[in-house]
């Protein structure tokens, strides 16, 4: 918790999938799922999302806030992360730790978390513990009393978090955590987000105050409640809650746009702890939301999702390079939930003595594939079906993360969290011809940076 | 969120939650408010499930579960890595064969067929099990079926793909042998369990070398049939449709021979193996014993104070090394039943310069909790968050199929599951104290210490707790390649 996630966990999400949700779908594989749901601000701006289903007891509550470790202060990386820790701190009314020994003693469940765009605080609850729970994010949002002491101790535990995630792994950060740094050239999207540990140390008292007043103000931040309430009873909790909070200003977003690459790139780093090289590829993502971006998603799902997937079949399969092909879109997250420039990433862990090279012709052979052939109806249609599969589950997930997950995305980037009932329509309007165009235009060798990992004992340690 | 799961660490370190500890308070303290109370519970039973068997000893399980159109599926065959005898890797290899083709699909169709219905199949070994695993949209669930019979009753084994296993099987473990953690978790299981298939750990190069394509198709041939197999199915289905279905695939496969699972036995000793991993950020620190089994009458009463003492983020240790030391990210401890046999374990990194300190901090709240019953209200809270942990993972499908799998490995009666928060509620503080201060006894504890021994190992000799463990000092041999 109060880290930013290895790709392992947001897949464990998807793996206890299940519970009921009112959503209507049939057989019929025309039919769309739908997630009824309301979406109102308070006059301070805060939005709010309310997805009630009253099936199981218990009611999962999101508080995104639009600040992400993209735009944090220059001079201190890592710092959006390690504020994250400090909203489990002291606040006016409770004592360090109080809110979680609210949500945890009482059978529920909490943590926290930040990526490029938004840092999020989430919680599934016995239904009725819904109240105190509301009240606490509202505490969270309007009175942060951290101390120096508790600034000091998160502090150490941030470095060991990064101790343990990087420093002290083969592989630490490969390719998540260093492949953004060298395919981007826009420091906001090129800085090491984890933080180098000085920057970590430096963070003082006025750091964090000016960046909880700037950042975590009402509108800038969406409340998503999901799962077993009363809608009534519950816009009156968050009426006498957040609804005193005063309005305040939502803060200047720098420009986080990113040049597109005029010619590929090949980075070459060493890992002392890892016994193999690994290689990792990224690729710009078209803007979110544009035609071209719900092609490129049905692309990636063809040519790296699953073991069905082109890349595994010809690079794991075929050539046995690997026993997988990891990657996606957004390695922190997915497609959905990130606003600014991302990048689309594959990554292998090989043998000694098979050139990179070799292996990155395999794949765009693979790319050249779909770019010259037309993709067939059954293959797309997979390609559909295993994001409607994956659909339902973050629906009907006993956790609801992956749905509030959606909903505060769809809020805060685009302000309409209906888009999540479009999500399928959108995805099957794309045809053959679209991916083909998009394949050709974003997957070339031009724009491509290519991330190799030297193994090997003694080398210089890859920088975080 | 979260550290990548570690073996020893999954699933405990879910939540996060702390004690309130003293800190400066603000100066209007005294006019503090507090949330608003909590409600009144709303109940939540179990999903009642079908069961029956066919005449060739097949067990089925049916759970119709959610509202979501989707169906779970989830196989085990009780065989494993048990079944490896003289040859280590052998379950964990056919298993690996057994994705490349069934019946009349090769590779690439069956993950397309997989990938058609919804899901990619899954298929794992472990000591006592075999698994395989298919999570479909509900109206392909009979075909669904369809491809777990044929994963099981006609693998095509090919020969021609095990030496790219073989390669991959060993590129794995060469990662695994990287990563402090699957350095020390190895030298753990072969402290607690000895020359076992609990305690065996990796395959060696030469091991692995060994194994032969008849070998994996022996193991198949021996080791599958219907008499040791339980296909558990939750979710949304045709219930008609997915018995006639089972019927239909499974009807006709051979009974097979009698499974024998294997209980593990331990022949550990007080112990401190320390391995050397030069210049590393951090000591990886894995602690722990064997300890009572799951039937015992106090089991329970140990799985609460477990969790009272590591099982959370809201836990004693990680309130003391994170919250107050800030030694760590994180630390868990696990009481893990096998059949007749548990182990309770600990886990944790901590920053180098802090390592005999952190350990210190450790046996100080092991000992604290075997002597000293716990404050009615901590208790309380640990037993809620067990409670209502219990319920979030009995509400999906896979969380309910492992709950009745694991139930009926292990021949617990339903109730096991329908009374858990009766039970856990009933434990008492002094129940909580007597049954650490039996099951988790200092004095009979297995450490592994992976970390640079230059920095560490004078530390550690001279702390007062480890004077009676025999040192296994690991200091001059690389710990791996």
């Amino acid at each position: 918790m109060r880290s930013f996630a290895v790709r392992a966990f947001c897949a464990l999400a998807l793996l206890l999938p299940a519970l009921m949700m009112p959503i209507r779908a049939q057989a019929d594989p025309t039919a769309s799922l739908t997630v009824p749901l309301e979406y109102y601000r308070l006059d301070n701006g805060l939005r709010v999302v309310l997805a009630p289903d009253r099936s199981v007891p218990t009611v999962t509550v999101a508080v995104y806030y639009h600040i992400g470790f993209r735009i944090e202060p220059r001079d201190r990386t890592g710092f959006a992360h390690l504020f994250e820790h400090l909203m489990f701190q002291e606040t006016r009314n409770l004592d360090k730790g109080a809110a979680d020994q609210w949500v945890s003693g009482n059978g529920g469940v909490s943590n926290g978390s930040t990526r490029f765009d938004y840092t999020n605080y989430y919680e599934v609850v016995p239904s009725h513990v819904l109240a105190p729970v509301l009240w606490i994010e509202a505490e969270r949002m309007r009175g942060l009393a951290l101390s120096e002491s508790s600034l000091q101790n998160q502090k150490d535990v941030v470095k060991n978090e990064v101790r343990v995630n990087i420093l002290n792994q083969p592989y630490g950060g490969f390719p998540w955590l260093a492949l953004p740094q060298v395919a981007n050239q826009n420091w906001y999207n090129a800085h090491n987000f984890y933080g180098d540990l000085a920057d970590i140390d430096a963070a003082t008292l006025g750091d964090v105050r000016t960046f909880y007043d700037t950042y975590y103000v009402p509108s800038n931040a969406v409340l998503v409640v999901a799962g077993d309430f009363d809608t009534a009873s519950t816009k009156e909790a968050i009426a006498r809650d957040f609804g005193p909070l005063p309005k305040r200003t939502e803060p200047q977003r720098p420009d986080v746009s990113e040049p597109t690459p005029t010619m590929g790139r090949v980075v070459t780093q060493s890992d002392p702890k890892a016994p193999r090289p690994a290689l990792a590829w990224g690729y710009p993502v078209p803007p979110r939301g544009s035609s071209d971006w719900y092609a490129f998603v049905l692309l990636d799902g063809i040519l790296l999702q699953g073991e069905d997937s082109r890349l595994w079949r010809k690079l794991v399969q075929q050539r046995g390079y690997a026993d997988g092909i990891s990657g996606g879109i957004n390695l922190l997250g997915s497609a959905f939930d990130i606003e600014g420039p991302t990048l689309w990433s594959a990554y292998l862990i090989h043998d000694q003595g098979i050139s990179a090279d070799v292996i990155t012709k395999d794949l765009e052979s693979s790319i050249r594939e779909v770019q010259e052939t037309p993709i067939g109806a059954q293959e797309l249609a997979r390609a559909n079906t295993k994001i409607r599969s994956a659909l339902y589950d973050i629906v009907g997930s006993n956790t609801r993360f992956g749905l509030v997950n959606l909903l505060a995305s769809f809020a805060l980037f685009d302000d309409d969290p209906t888009r999540i009932n479009r999500i399928e329509s959108e995805f099957r309007a794309v045809t053959p011809g679209d991916l083909q165009r998009v394949a050709q235009r974003y997957l070339t060798p031009s724009v491509r940076t290519q991330l190799t990992l030297e193994a090997g004992h003694g080398s210089t340690t890859v920088k975080p | 969120m979260k550290r990548v799961a570690r073996d020893i660490m999954r699933g405990l370190m879910i939540a996060a939650a702390y004690l309130a500890t003293a800190s400066a308070g603000p100066p209007e303290a005294a006019e503090r408010e507090s949330p608003p109370p909590i409600g009144v519970p709303r109940p939540f039973t179990l999903p009642s499930r079908t069961e029956f068997r066919l005449d060739n000893g097949l067990r089925v399980t049916l759970v119709p579960f959610g509202t979501v159109p989707k169906a779970t599926l989830y196989c085990i065959v009780e065989t494993g890595r048990v079944a490896d005898h003289d040859r280590p890797g052998l379950a964990d290899l056919t298993v690996a064969l057994m994705k490349e083709g069934a019946g009349k699909r090769d590779t690439a169709a069956v993950a397309a067929l997989a990938a058609d219905m919804g899901g990619s199949l899954e298929i794992g070994a472990g000591v006592n099990e075999i698994s395989v695993g298919l999570d479909v949209l509900s109206e392909r669930t009979s075909e669904a079926i369809s491809l777990i019979a044929d994963t099981l009753q006609r693998p095509r084994l090919p020969a021609a793909e095990l030496p790219r296993l073989k390669s991959d099987f060993a590129r794995a473990i060469a990662v695994e042998h990287a990563q402090a953690q699957g350095i020390a978790g190895e030298a753990f299981a072969r402290q607690l369990w000895g020359d076992s298939p609990f305690g065996h750990g990796n395959p060696s190069d030469a091991e692995l070398t060994q194994i032969t394509i008849d070998d994996i198709r022996a193991f198949a041939r021996r080791e599958f049939g219907a008499g040791r197999t339980h296909l558990y199915i939750a979710g949304r289905f045709d219930a008609l449709a997915v018995r006639q279905a089972i019927t239909h695939h499974f009807g006709a496969w051979r009974r097979g021979a009698i499974a024998q699972s294997v209980s593990p036995h331990s022949n550990a000793r007080h112990s401190v193996t320390l391995i050397d991993r030069p210049g590393a950020a951090q000591s990886t620190i894995l602690m722990g014993l064997p300890t009572i089994d799951l039937k015992h009458p106090q089991y329970t009463a140990l799985s609460v104070a477990n969790g009272l003492l590591g099982g959370s983020l809201l836990s004693r240790l990680e309130q003391n090394l994170r919250e107050d030391k800030g030694y760590t990210y994180g630390i868990g401890t696990q009481l893990s039943p096998y059949l007749g046999i548990s182990s309770w374990t600990l886990a944790t990194d901590v920053n180098t310069v802090d390592t005999a300190a952190a350990i210190t901090e450790i046996y100080r709240e092991i000992n604290r909790l075997r002597t000293e019953p716990p404050d009615p209200a901590e208790l309380d809270r640990t037993k809620r968050y067990r409670t209502g942990h219990f319920l979030l993972g009995s509400s999906s499908r896979a969380g309910l199929l492992t709950q009745l799998s694991f139930i009926d490995q292990q021949e617990l009666p339903l109730d096991w599951l329908t009374r858990y928060a009766e039970r856990t509620e009933a434990v008492t503080p002094v129940q909580v104290t007597d049954i650490t201060a039996s099951a988790i006894d200092p004095t009979q504890m297995t450490l592994v210490i992976v970390g640079d021994l230059s920095r560490i190992r004078t530390s550690l000799l001279s702390l007062p707790e480890l004077q009676d463990a025999t040192l296994i000092d690991k200091s001059t041999e690389p710990s791996h390649e």
